[in-house]
């Protein structure tokens, strides 16, 4: 399972941002080969339609579970053509914590 | 000959039923009822960034509808603020277009795509409950 968090930083501790469009970064986790990666929201410059630019690189990184507070409606449409689960944690809930949550 | 009201479609019910102002000496009396699509059409257009159109598509509205739907919204927040009113946001005629499912063990609440049947991404459980 391939899995992109919506984070303020780009750190494990950083909490899961309230919102997937608006994030600074997206931590990217591979459950199967532990690999974490970083990469900045490749929408955060844009002001109109920024969370399905983001969406779509995702959905090039073959993410199956993307985690936020909230997607916006053009996202949740997107995101659900491509097949990939919309997770919301608890507000506050670190990367770490997510990715602990993950049964081993 | 009366006009039936159509189901407009939204994607996620407000998890709380309102607001109070605060701060006023007597008690609130007047009262200002938002539906779920009025909720919608603001939310699409000022929070999401919408324009008219695509936030009509995605509420399966017209764009007229859209644009009644949404000035009454406003009206009605100008109004609550202006007047110092409670606002309720209440069903109207809209659908919830996902269900969102809980996990109680995990503290998320998740979507499931087709037919599958539901069970946590993350624990794995199958002891979940929909989150309406
Ligand atoms: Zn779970």
């Amino acid at each position: 399972m391939i899995i992109a968090a919506a984070l303020s930083e780009n750190n494990l501790n950083s909490p899961v941002d309230v919102h997937f469009s608006r994030c600074n970064w997206f931590g990217i986790y591979n459950s199967i080969t532990k690999n974490l990666d970083f990469i900045v929201n490749p929408g955060i410059s844009m002001d109109e339609d920024a969370g399905l630019k983001s969406a779509e690189i995702l959905v090039s990184h073959s993410v199956n579970v993307a985690v936020a507070g909230r997607f916006s409606a053009k996202v949740v449409e997107l995101f659900r053509k491509a097949n990939v689960q919309m997770v919301i944690p608890e507000t506050n809930t670190s990367f770490l914590e997510f990715i602990n949550l993950i049964k081993k | 000959m009366a006009r039936t009201k159509k189901q407009r479609s939204i994607q996620r019910a407000p998890n709380y039923s309102g607001f109070k102002p605060f701060g006023v000496q007597k008690p609130v009396e007047c009262e200002v009822k938002l539906s779920l699509e009025e909720y919608e059409s603001m939310k699409l257009c000022d929070y999401d960034m919408l324009n008219h159109e695509d936030a009509a598509n995605m509420m399966k509205v017209s764009r007229p509808t859209f644009t009644r739907i949404y000035q009454s919204a406003r009206q009605k927040l100008a109004k609550a603020l202006v007047e110092v009113s409670v606002i309720c946001i209440e069903g109207g005629h809209a659908t919830i277009d996902i269900i969102w499912y809980m996990c109680a063990h995990c503290r998320i609440s998740f979507d499931i795509s087709g037919n599958k049947t539901p069970l946590c991404p993350l624990c794995g459980s199958g002891n979940i409950t929909e989150n309406k």
